[in-house]
Formats: C-alpha cells, structure tokens, sequence
C-alpha cells in the first residue's frame, strides 16, 4: 500500500500533464533530502502520527444547505478528464446546464449506491444529453484519471459523452468545494472520507440546485431537469402538515395531485346552482298568474308625481287617480277589490 | 305593450292587498331611514380615520384608527348591502311577492350584528380591517381579546345567515312568477320576446345566484377558522382565495342590485321604457360567469396562485367592463339622451350613481392589469376606485331610491334650491375626497396606515387636503339627510 | 413611473365618460325623440371600440407580468421574513425566531448595483406585504409574505442608495410601523 501510494505521488509529479497549482506539493527531484523527508513524513502519516489525508469543510458534518450555496458563482476550475483530455469547467457548462457530485473511487460506503441511485434517477427523468449533462469528480488526491476511468466502467457510462469522469488538483476541488458546502474528512479508523453526497446543479456557471442525500430521488431529479428545462416554480410551499390545501404536490410520482381545498373552492359555486335549481323547481311550473305581463298597474310605486301624469298613463285602460298628499297610497282602481290573494300570514 | 291588452279582467288577482302594500312601504321606510342614520355615523368613522392619518390626533393609540377602520369598512359594506336588498325588495314587490317576515327578520338581524360588531370594534379594539384575512383575527397582539374576535365571528354568522335567508327569499319571490331560463332572460337570447322580464327581475336573479355562492365561501371560511382554533392547521392561500371570492363577490352585487334599481326607476323619470332584450340579456349572463372569476385580480401578488390564474383573472376583470359598459352606461345615456328627462334630486342622483360606476370601473380595469397592480395593490389606489365605486356610485343611487320613495310616498315636494346645493355638495366634496385617494396612490401612498411614516410623508398632506373635502361632503349628506328624512318620517306617518 | 402613466390614462378616460355624461344631461333640455337606429349603431361601435381598446390593453401587459421568468438567473438571493412588526432580510436563510430577530437590527444586506436579486419571502405569522420602495420614495415591487409559503420575487436593482420596505398588508396595530431596508451599491 505504502509503495503504490507513493508510486501515486511520484507518478502525479512526473506527469507533464498534472499541472501543479500548488506550492506545497511543488518537491524539486533533485533534492534527494527534500525527497527523504518527505517519505519520512509520509512513513508518520500513514502510521498515524499526522493526519494524512486532507480533510476540507465544515467539521460539524452538516449536509450542504442549498439555500446558502444558491446562485453562487462557480469557479472555473481546470478537470483532468478520464478520457485523458483537460478542459476548464466552464467550457463544460456553457453548451447545458451540469450535475455535479464529488466522490472518491475507494469509497466502501455511500459513492457507489450513490452514483447508480443517480445513474437511474437520470434515465427515469430524461434530458441527459438534451438539457443536461453530468459530472463526477473525485475530490482524493490519491484518485487519477485512470481511476475515474474505471468507475465509469463500472457504472457502463464509460462511453456515454454526456457523463464525464475526472479529477483535479486539490486546491481547485477545495475551491469548488467551498462554493457548494461539500466536505470531506479523513476517518482515520476506517481509512475512508466521510462526506455528504450531493448533487450540484449548475446553470450558466451558478448553482441553481443542490440535492442532498445518498439516494437520489426520481421525482426530485424530475423537478431539477423541469427547471433546466425552464420550468419556473415563482412560489413554493414550506413543509409541515397543512389541511385543505388546493393542490398537493406528491414526490413519488413528481405530479401535483388536486386536494380538498379545490372542492372547497368549487363548493360555493355549485352549492349556489343547486340551491337556484332547487328554489327555481319546487317540483312544477310557475303558477298561471306567471305570465301577466307588465303588472305596473297593479302598484304604481314608481310613479313620479309632479302634477303631470306618469308617463306610461297612455298606457293605461283607466286613469289613475291623482295622489292624495295624506295617505300616500296609490292603488289601481280599476281592479276586482273582490279578488284578493291571501293575507300574508 | 299593446294598449288594449292592459285592460285587465276583473277576476285578475292583485300581487298586494292595500293593508300588505301598506307595510311594506312602511318597511321600506324604515329601512331607508335606518340607512340613513347609519350613514352620517359611519361616514364620521371615516372622517376620523381620514383625520388621524392627518395626525391631527397624536395623543390618540393607532389600535383606534384600525378599530375604526374595521367598524367603518364593514359597517359601510354591511348598510349599502342591506340598502340595496331594501330597494330591489321593495321595487320587485311590483312583479313578485318578497315576504315581509324576512325581511323584518333582517332588519333585526342586521341590527344585532350591527351592534356586535360595534362591540368588538369599538369596545374590544379588534382590528383586523373588513375582510379579516386568515390568520389576523388570531394574531392581536395583545390588542383585541378572545371575546372580541368571538363576537366578531358571531355577527359575521348572523349577518351571513340573514343575508343569506333573503337572498334567497327574493329568488323565491322571483322563482313564483318567473322560470329560471325565464328570470335569466335566457329566451331573449334565442329571438323571443315573451314572456317579458322586466330588466330588474333579471338582473336580481344574477346578482342574487352569485350572492348566494358568496356567502357559502363566507360560511367556510368562518367554519376553516373554527377548525383552526380546535388546532387543525388550514392553509393561509385557500383562505385567502375564500375570503377575496366572499368579499369581491358581496360588494360587486350591491353595485349591481343598485344598477337594477336604476334600470327599474330612470325610465319613469325620462320618460322612455327600459326594456330587457337580446343584448342586456347577453349582457347580464355573461356578467354572472365573469363574476365569479373575476375575484382573482385581488391575489395577484400571491405568488403561490398559478399563473394561468391570474392571467385569467385579468382576462375576466377587463371583460366584466363590456356588459357594464357597453350595455347598462350605455343604455342609460340612451335613456336619458335629448329625452323629457324630470331632473328632480332623486333622478340625478340616479344619473350621477351610473356615472361613478363607470369612473370606478376605469380605475378598477386599469388596477387589474397584474402589471398595473404590482405598483397599486394595496396603495390607495384601492380605496378609491372602490369609495368610487360605493360613495360615487350605488351610495347616491340608493340615497336617490331613498329620496324618490320618500317623495312619492309622501307627496312632499322637494326645493330646487336645496336638491341643487345638495348635490352639488355631494359631488364636489365626493370627488375631490376621490381625488386625494388617486393621487395618493399614484405617489405609493400605502393604504391602511395610521399615521404616514417618512417615507411617504406626502400622505398626511393628502389626508389633511382630503378632510376638506369630507367636510364638504359631510354638509351635503346631513342637508340631504335634513331634507330627505323630513319626508321619510311624513312617508312613514301617512302609510 | 408606471403609477402616473396609469393615473394620466385614468384621468383621461374618466375625465371623457364625465364630459359625455355633462352632455348627455345637457342635451334633456331639447328633448326630442330619438333614432333607435342610430343609437344601436352607435352601442356596436362602441362595443367593438371597446373590444379592441381592451384586447390592446392585454396584449401589452400580460406578457409583462411581475411573476419572475424562467429564464433569468439571478446574480444574488436575499432571504425576508415578514413578521409582527418587522421584516428580517439576510443574505443567509432565516430559520427561526433567534435568526430572525438578529437579522431584523443586523446591519442592511449590501447589494450590488445592477444585478438582478431574487427575494425569498416568506412569514412567521400572519400575512404582510413586502414592499420596497427606491430611494426617492417610489414603490417599485412587491409580493406578499404569506406564512407557510416562500415567494420568490426577482428585481434588478439599477438606483443605487438605500431602499426601504414598508409592509402593504394589514397584519395588526403596528403595521404602519412595519419596515425593513437594504442597501445598492
């Protein structure tokens, strides 16, 4: 183990295509002692006595917080595909939108699930190609391209172009990490990284979306690609346990399912048709009388009275008879006084 | 109709014995002269909200000026709703028979919510503003007790209960003489002209099948916050939806019960027949379905309501203007165009109601452009396009029906004199009140604020330039109320 | 200034409906019979006048809805609660009532000139209004802040100086009292 970890480090440094950003790991080769210390230094490391691995984050173990992390500008880190090739990241992002996650190819615990929990939410969701494309980097040191190349393998994407695989220099990974709230932290008893598994969303060179978790949920993928896709949400519900709302959005399926609010909301209206309908047939037709036609003469309450005569007297068989300023009442008195209706009870 | 058909046989019954005409003006009276007390006093709460945001009260807690404010905006929603009922029942009573009964009972019933909610608003300070959006009630603050928001809720359910029983008393009283395809004029819209419904019946069937929608939403919304004070947890948007279809719904139908009475009463005084036909017919049944739409316009700014919603609901808010404006404005400058028109105080206070409906329209339209409305919701724009709508509009058309039934039941008659300063004092003190409003909230003035904080101080000049013009108004309504409540009370005494 | 075009329109239009009524009135004193004809022709001219003026007006404005569009990015997320009486704004989120009462005397969120903001915003209590005003006092954007849900309103910020929010929502007896500020810079 000691042999091919420092064959890794030699190997990195002889590399003419690993460029080195960092000052710290720039050991000139002719300086055999430089050289002895450091395998000394390395000797105690891997014994224990100093932390070997590089350890980044918030030491709280705290998943990332999408909302801190939120449209923050990306940095334009360099990645050494597993195909070889080295591209800056925005070159990447500037054809589709990206999902980022950050593993490590030794992992024994949660990378794997992980990344087949994405590789099947992905195909469920659709657009891979079309409107996004994803991106797994390992944030060890210890990982090359090779590695990553054989994580692509095993995932069979090795020779899909819309996942691309590769690593880069720690000081970039702790860059990219920093702006998305990854971690990682030696445990030294394990000889693993503990880390969150997170999938960063990165539209136009920002973070649009982070899901966190090691399984990746399809519905919520779905919603991630439907807003790639350019489907806007401008309000969203706060969880908590809520009656009658209109509509009730139902994460297995990724559809808004109607809820008893709608009813209630259709409830009024047809309440007011049924109680129409119901006082509007009370089980026959109108009474006879329905159909008399211009009743004004019955009553003439509307009548103005300014010494002239109403205006629709021409109107009348019989004239009506003048206001009396006392009573106040105006009765047609060409009408039966015999036929009354009923009292009004 | 044709002359020789209006001699009727002698066996026709008569809709109304004397004795049961009799107390239905007297009810009608009372029911006018209750208005009219209701309206200096609940006009002075404005006035005094209008003087506080003046500062003209320093000393005085903002939790009065909310208080007042609550009693003010549902005691005005609450009385002009009830002053129309009273008018369409009473002009109705010539082609149907509403029953008495119900409405003394809500004449009561108003009356006891009236003084309940006088209790909770002016006793217990409750000020969650007229249309109590959920979860406000409960969230005083320490302001309002329990007991006042439990009274509140109690002269909701009894003024709802009320309303609602006559509400559909009168669609009773229409349902005994007219079919429903018939009330709603459905038969004018396949070329027929018989049997004739009188444009009153029709738009009263429309208005009151709404209302009747209406105070359904009003009873869930009451019963999601009985629910939510047992502890189940409703959602803020659904009552929100709930609460603006309930409101939206009651205030657009008193306007519209007000339109009919002037359908039904400026023909006698211009002397030329307004009739329903094809084109009010269409009119009107398009209105009932983009009423009840229409209510959105007041959640554009909830984010969280689809946008196909708003959209629609602005597409709903702009059309409503083409029945309103196109037939009824219309057809009343037609009405009254080059005719013998009587212009007594009656009549053109009728003709003044018509037109600040249309002004209020145009401001309403204008604010239900969802772009518009992100700069005006909530401003004091609001306010104004609807005291246009109230104040300009369905207030003078029911002080008109007030003052023509007075009249006539009176045989006073009225000085010309006194009609004119009359009201050239309503509008010239209700417009410029109006104006302050509109140029208030075009300069982001926020509405429902008791005092103006600096960033727009410009409000407390508006307000103190506003109070002049109440004052104004004031004196036109206590020398309409002078004039016009003599010949109530000698109305009343002669029936 | 989108308020006075709207008020300028409103005057005009109201001020014509004023004058035909002022007519109308007018013209009872030669009282004659009138042209049925005409006036209907006239009623159609006017409904198609109307009709167009109206489907104008909606080709103009609905595509220009305040409602935040799919395909901005916003250069930044500032986080509001609204609650009673004052409104809490941050660049980090807001998740209870300790969090909340530190951001609402914290110092104001800087925002930078020009870039495009988006405002998470959301209530702990009853429903508020957040309105935001430029410095000159004009209200340039609003949405409501309705508990239990978060509305994501965009705004890009071309004024620089300092903005002040006042709430546009009834929410009790300290709600003339309710406001919040920001910085552009």
């Amino acid at each position: 183990m000691y042999q091919s970890l420092f064959s890794v480090l030699t190997r990195r440094r002889d590399d003419p295509n690993v460029g080195w950003t960092c000052p710290w790991r720039r050991v000139p080769p002719p300086f055999r002692l430089a050289r002895l210390a450091w395998s000394v230094w390395f000797l105690l490391a891997f014994a224990g006595a100093l932390p070997a691995q590089e350890s980044f984050g918030a030491s709280s173990g705290q998943p990332p917080n999408e909302d801190r992390c939120i449209y923050k500008q990306v940095p334009d880190i360099e990645i050494q595909t597993a195909g070889g090739a080295e591209v800056h990241l925005s070159a990447i992002w500037q054809s589709k939108p990206l999902l980022l996650s950050m593993v490590f190819t030794r992992c024994a615990g949660v990378c794997s699930p992980f990344l087949r929990s994405l590789q099947s939410a992905v195909s469920e969701a659709g657009g891979l190609g079309s409107d996004f494309r994803v991106l797994v980097l390992s944030f060890d040191p210890k990982d090359t391209q090779a590695d990553m190349q054989m994580m692509a393998d095993s995932l069979g994407v090795k020779s899909d172009p819309n996942w691309i695989f590769g690593v880069a220099s720690p000081c970039d990974i702790r860059r990219l990490a920093a702006t998305t709230g990854f971690w990682f932290r030696w445990d030294q008893p394990s000889q693993q990284y503990d880390h969150p598994a997170v999938v960063v969303t990165i539209d136009r060179g920002k973070v649009v979306r982070m899901l966190v978790g090691a399984t990746v949920p399809q519905a919520s993928l779905r919603e991630v690609v439907q807003e790639l896709r350019g489907k806007f949400v401008a309000s969203y519900a706060l969880p908590g346990k809520v009656a009658f709302r209109c509509f009730e959005y139902d994460p297995s399926s990724g559809r808004y399912s109607l809820d008893w609010g709608v009813l209630l909301m259709i409830l009024p209206g047809m309440l007011a048709m049924f109680a129409t309908a119901c006082v509007f047939s009370p089980g026959g037709q109108p009474t006879p009388d329905a159909v008399m036609p211009l009743n004004g003469l019955v009553l003439s309450n509307s009548a103005p009275h300014f010494g002239e005569r109403h205006p629709l007297a021409f109107l009348t068989a019989k004239q009506e008879s003048p206001l009396r300023p006392k009573s106040g009442m105006r009765i047609d008195s060409s009408a039966d006084p015999v036929a009354k209706f009923p009292k009004e009870r | 109709m044709q002359a020789n058909s209006i001699a009727l046989p002698m066996t026709e019954p008569r809709l109304w014995t004397e004795a049961e005409m009799a107390k239905l003006r007297r009810w009608t009276l009372i029911w006018g002269v209750t208005v009219l007390i209701l309206l200096p006093i609940l006009a002075s709460l404005g006035y005094f909200m209008r003087m506080f945001q003046s500062s003209f009260f320093p000393t005085v807690r903002a939790e009065w000026f909310y208080a007042v404010l609550t009693l003010h905006s549902l005691g005005m929603v609450g009385t002009w709703y009830v002053g129309s009922m009273a008018g369409v029942s009473y002009l109705l009573s010539k082609y149907t028979r509403p029953s008495l009964a119900v409405s003394k009972i809500n004449y009561w019933g108003t009356l006891l919510g009236v003084v309940l909610l006088v209790a909770c608003t002016l006793g217990g300070l409750f000020g969650t503003g007229w249309y109590f959006l959920y979860p406000l009630p409960l969230y005083s603050q320490g302001v309002w007790a329990p007991w006042a928001t439990l009274t509140f809720f109690i002269a909701l359910a009894i003024l709802g209960v009320c309303w609602t029983i006559w509400t559909l008393d009168l669609l009773r009283a229409i349902a005994k003489r007219y079919s429903l395809s018939a009330a709603l004029g459905l038969h004018y819209l396949v070329g027929k002209s018989e049997p004739e419904v009188p444009p009153i019946v029709l738009i009263s069937t429309v208005s009151l099948v709404v209302g009747v929608a209406g105070f359904v939403a009003a009873v869930i919304v009451i019963a999601l916050f009985g629910a939510r004070a047992l502890g189940v947890n409703v959602d803020p948007l659904l009552m929100k939806n709930l609460t603006f279809f309930f409101g939206h719904i009651l205030v657009n139908i008193t306007m519209y019960l007000g339109v009919g009475m002037v359908y039904e009463l400026l023909p006698t005084y211009a002397g030329r027949p307004w009739k329903t036909n094809r084109v009010v017919a269409i009119a009107w049944d398009c209105a009932l379905f983009l009423i009840l739409f229409a209510y959105f316009h007041h959640l554009y700014m909830d984010f969280a309501q689809p946008k196909w919603v708003q959209i629609f609901g602005q597409i709903c808010s702009y059309f409503l203007s083409v029945p309103a404006g196109v037939v009824s404005i219309f057809g009343c400058l037609a009405l009254v165009y080059a005719s013998k028109m009587k212009w007594t105080l009656a009549s053109t206070l009728l003709f003044l109601g018509i037109m600040g409906w249309g002004v209020g329209g145009i401001a309403a339209v204008i604010d239900s452009t969802v772009e518009v409305n992100f700069h005006f919701h909530n401003t004091l724009w609001v306010p104004a396009h609807f005291h246009t709508y109230y104040l300009m509009g369905v207030v003078l058309i029911i002080l008109g029906f007030i003052d023509h039934v007075g009249k006539e039941l009176s045989g006073l008659q009225e000085r010309p004199a006194f009609s004119k300063l009359t009201v050239a004092l309503l509008v010239l003190g209700g417009y410029g009140f109006l104006s302050m409003f509109y140029w208030a909230g075009a300069h982001s003035v926020p509405r429902r604020y008791a005092i103006y904080p600096h960033e727009v101080a410009q409000g407390t000049l508006y307000a103190r330039i506003a109070f002049g013009f109440i004052t104004v108004l004031l004196c036109g309504i206590l020398l309409f109320l002078w004039e016009t409540g003599k010949r109530c009370i000698k109305a009343f005494s002669a029936c | 200034m989108i308020q006075m075009h709207a008020f300028y329109v409103f005057l005009a239009v109201a001020g014509f409906l004023v004058l035909i009524f002022i007519y109308v009135a007018l013209s009872t004193r030669r009282a004659r019979e009138i042209n049925y004809h005409a006036a209907y022709s006239l009623r159609k001219k006017f409904f198609f006048v109307l009709l167009v003026v109206l489907l104008f007006g909606l080709g103009m404005t609905l595509g220009k809805t305040p409602y935040p569009k799919a395909n901005d990015l916003p250069d930044k997320v500032v986080f509001v609660v609204g609650k009673q009486f004052a409104f809490g704004i941050s660049d980090a989120p807001i998740t209870n009532d300790q969090e909340y009462e530190a951001t609402t005397y914290a110092a104001p969120v800087q925002l930078p000139l020009g870039s495009l903001v988006e405002f998470r915003v959301t209530s702990f209590d009853v429903n508020h209004g957040f309105g935001v005003y430029s410095p000159d006092g004009r209200l340039i954007a609003q949405t409501q802040a309705m508990p239990g849900y978060v509305n994501r309103l965009r705004v890009r910020f071309t004024e620089p100086g300092k903005y002040n929010v006042l709430c546009l929502e009834l929410c009790g007896m300290g709600h003339h009292r309710m406001r919040g500020v920001f910085e552009v810079k």
